[in-house]
């Protein structure tokens, strides 16, 4: 896996961004991804990504960005080289800004998200989720979706070392031949997920879920100040992205 | 707290049943330990306790089942929720959340229990069962004792009479075992919780109990004080694997060497060893 | 032989599972392993068949390097059996689940089919064989397990935690099964913390603790050491607790099983009376 699932797993803490209100953060990447998808070309998309680094340092995150970017950046690398082709061939102008500035896209994207997910307790999260009026069971199967990617990532590790030590080989030049040697995991993985999900369900029930209407909820979101002055920045942001592309008209830096 | 009158229980599809003519009474602030050989029911019984059986699982079922003087066939689990308690095997599948606290709230939150409430029980729950520090932590941080003992909490959290445990211990060590067994005990002498637990490690859960119930195929094989039943004939209590002391105690017994009943525990032996041979 | 020098291990770095082990795992051994949750078993006996590589030193499978072999030809001589069966069933028979391994191995259909027979039998797995392992209980999966391993004749057995969610009867059954196949002179490692299945086998204890092993001995010297065991995080057998305190009147300290133990004590009784 060239993408750690790690690369969106919340990490703990109790910085500034970690403490931010995940509706704001949220925002936040929505007016990256914006950015990101209006403006073209290389220069403004280097400024997004490059402005991302401060927000990183200010979570404490720096280093488990770094390793998405560059987990993505073979991804990225494809993109290029694909648009590059692409262009050189067809009959756009300027082949390589376009498609530096494509795998930037992509990046950019990915990595917005993976800051939102580094920051963003699942439980917080699925706060967010309920607020926005989607019903509690809903997000509550995000949460319980994201505490178990975890577990079942070393479920899968398990099984694939079980088969292993029966012989069973996962190397090997034949796709169809790899894909059907992926059936002993997939098989038990399945067949574990099921089991445990009965599990949890017994779990849920005996704990007393859906006793009453009206649930109450230990935490809820309070709208702060700071989130306010991030709101704020991230509006400001927006504005400016869009100014930006209507009426400033963007150098292209390479090719 | 517990009565269970004449019942018997077939899972859906299945050929036979797997509860068969099962009575039993246990009264408040009893600690009732469960034991017989795989399969023959245990599970089954538990989940009868808080009306997993039959509003979950289905099947057919008839006799009566009241726990904490409510009708288990006319209430579901969510209602019974409140007053009993299960706590299952596999600590992992219990635990649902990010945190220990969010885990423990979850069930005070169905309750419909105001943030304040819900914020007191669960640092009273969390100290009763002494993983107060772990409030922040992540359920895969945690070893497996720690994680059952959060599993405890989650259940105690919610206040209830009576606490099912099935088989707590079995995917943990002696030392985290010993540990569940030593906080269930508590619970039960502190609190005055009735507590039922399914239990393999018969020399460690003994020594806490009041009362022991043996199943096997479905039924009741026995049902009475621990020293009385390890006392009694050894060959029908083979497959449950009796504690190593008293099975010596019993040989000796029988040789006239020193009286009955059977010790639950080394030092219980040793000293009643002392005071045969010294009269 | 398998030979561990110096092995040191670590699934994230700075974080050491296994530290400077060094150990050896002789033809015809009877050991078993033992240490709470999170010493470091389970990581250990994944380095016998190159599932895992040591981070530092070593190790040696009949003189083969791990790190120049694939995991496959390793664990044509050394069967690994994981805790969880459930992380291996997926066949739709259980004549099949036992049958993937060999064809993994190459054996030809004549010798898949006497194999599967034989370990069948066994272990009293006849009457399932065309039954879906995944319908099975779950003592009767671990026997599965146990048996689409033992089916292609490893010369070393290696067992994670056999004994979790077993009742008394099926470990009794397995110690029996074991000690027959360790006297028939396999190999045979047994990973596990409990005390009284270790307590009436007779082979050799490895103790670890957090990543160390810290002791290795006989049954009886190893189950004896209330130190040791305290270290290790394990319980005395509760008739080591019994006559622990009797050695001082010349008593075994060893004592395992219940019939030994009462005889001891019959016999003995008058010196007991004066004591
Ligand atoms: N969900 C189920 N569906 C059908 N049969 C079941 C189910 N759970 C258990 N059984 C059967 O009921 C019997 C008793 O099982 P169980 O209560 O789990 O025993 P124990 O807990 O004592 O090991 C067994 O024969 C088992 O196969
Ligand atoms: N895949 C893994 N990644 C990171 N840490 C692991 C992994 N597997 C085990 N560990 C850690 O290594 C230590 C030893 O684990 P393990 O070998 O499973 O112990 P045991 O089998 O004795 O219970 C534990 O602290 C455990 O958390
Ligand atoms: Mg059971
Ligand atoms: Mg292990």
């Amino acid at each position: 896996m060239m993408i750690h699932y790690k690369s969106f797993k919340f990490k703990k803490g109790f910085t500034l961004l970690h403490r931010l209100d995940p509706r704001v953060k949220f925002f936040l990447a929505c007016v990256n991804v914006v950015g990101a998808l209006v403006l073209g070309k290389t220069l403004p998309l280097l400024v997004i990504l490059a402005s991302m680094l401060p927000l990183t340092v200010v979570g404490r995150i720096t280093k488990e960005w770094l390793t998405v970017l560059k987990g993505a950046s073979v991804f990225a690398a494809v993109i290029f080289a694909l648009n590059f082709f692409f262009s050189v061939v067809g009959v756009t102008g300027r082949p390589l800004d376009f498609s530096i500035a494509m795998a930037l896209r992509f990046l950019i994207l990915i990595s917005s998200f993976s800051i939102f997910f580094l920051t963003t307790a699942p439980d917080d999260f699925s706060l967010a989720v309920q607020k926005a009026r989607i019903p509690f069971d809903v997000s509550f199967a995000l949460t319980m979706a994201m505490r178990f990617v975890p577990v079942l990532a070393a479920e899968a590790r398990s099984i694939a070392d079980a088969q292993r030590s029966r012989g069973l080989e996962l190397e090997g030049r034949n796709l169809l031949r790899r894909a059907k040697n992926y059936l002993p995991i997939l098989i038990p993985l399945v067949a574990n997920s099921l089991r445990r999900s009965m599990e949890l369900a017994e779990a849920m029930e005996s704990r007393g879920y859906g006793v009453k209407k009206q649930r109450t909820s230990l935490y809820s979101l309070k709208f702060r100040r700071t989130d306010l002055a991030a709101l704020g920045l991230a509006v400001l942001a927006l504005f400016f992205i869009v100014f930006t592309r209507i009426y400033v008209k963007i150098p292209t830096i390479v090719g | 707290m517990i009565e269970i009158e004449e019942l018997v229980y077939t899972y859906p599809e299945a050929g036979k049943p797997a509860l068969k003519d099962v009575n039993l009474q246990i009264r408040k602030g009893e600690f009732v330990v469960l034991a017989g050989p795989s399969g023959c029911g245990k599970t089954t019984l538990c989940r009868c306790l808080n009306g997993l059986i039959p509003h979950f699982y289905g099947g057919d079922l008839s006799g009566k089942i009241q726990v904490a003087q409510l009708d288990v066939l006319s209430h579901p689990t969510r209602e019974l929720a409140q007053h009993v308690g299960l706590v299952f095997q596999n600590p992992e599948n219990q635990l649902f959340s990010l945190t220990v606290e969010r885990d423990v709230a979850f069930g005070l939150e169905n309750l419909g229990l105001p943030p304040a409430e819900i914020r007191r029980r669960i640092d009273w729950a969390l100290e009763a069962v002494g993983i107060g520090k772990l409030k922040d932590s992540a359920p895969h941080e945690l070893s497996g004792g720690e994680q059952q003992k959060a599993a405890i909490a989650c259940v105690l959290a919610m206040r209830p009479s009576v606490m099912v445990f099935d088989e707590p211990t079995s995917f943990l060590d002696p030392a985290s075992a010993k540990s569940i067994m030593e906080t269930v005990a508590k619970l039960n002498r502190e609190l005055g919780i009735t507590v039922l637990m399914v239990e393999h490690r018969l020399e460690m859960a003994l020594k806490h109990a009041s009362r022991m119930v043996v199943m096997e195929k479905g039924g009741i094989l026995a049902d009475g004080d621990p020293r009385e039943i390890l006392s009694g004939a050894a060959e029908k209590l083979r497959g449950i694997g009796i504690p190593k002391v008293a099975e010596l105690h019993r040989l000796l017994a029988e040789k006239n060497l020193i009286p009955p009943p059977v010790s639950l525990s080394p030092e219980e032996f040793s000293a009643k060893l002392m005071e045969a041979l010294n009269r | 032989m398998i030979r561990l020098e110096k092995v040191s291990f670590s699934y994230l770095p700075g974080v050491e599972v296994l530290k400077d082990v060094t150990l050896e795992v002789r033809e015809g051994d009877f050991l078993a392993v033992m240490g709470e949750n999170g010493a470091g078993k389970t990581t250990l006996i994944k380095h016998f068949n190159g599932l895992l590589k040591p981070t530092q030193g070593r190790v040696l499978v009949d003189d083969v390097d791990t790190g120049s072999a694939t995991v496959a030809e390793l664990s044509r001589k050394v069967g690994l059996v994981f805790q969880n069966p459930d992380h291996q069933l997926f066949s739709e028979t259980v004549e099949d689940e036992i049958a993937f391994a060999l064809k993994n191995f190459g054996f030809n259909r004549a010798e898949i089919e006497e194999r599967t027979d034989q370990v069948l039998r066994l272990l009293s797995l006849e009457e399932y064989r065309q039954a879906s392992p995944l319908t099975l209980s779950g003592g009767e999966k671990k026997r599965v397990a146990l048996a689409s391993v033992l089916a292609w004749d490893p010369k070393y057995l290696i067992i994670d935690e056999p004994t979790i969610g077993q009742d008394y009867e099926q470990k009794s059954n397995l110690r029996k099964f074991l000690s027959e196949i360790s006297r028939e002179g396999r190999t045979v490692v047994v990973v596990t913390h409990d005390v009284e299945f270790v307590a009436e086998c007779s082979c050799k204890i490895l103790l670890m603790a957090a990543g160390r092993v810290i002791a290795s001995g006989p049954v009886e010297e190893v189950l004896t050491d209330r130190e040791l065991i305290k270290k290790g995080a394990l319980t005395l057998p509760q008739l080591v607790e019994v006559f622990d305190p009797l050695s001082r009147l010349g008593f075994p300290k060893a004592v395992f099983g219940v019939e030994e133990a009462s005889e001891l004590l019959m016999e003995n009784l008058r010196r007991l009376k004066r004591g």
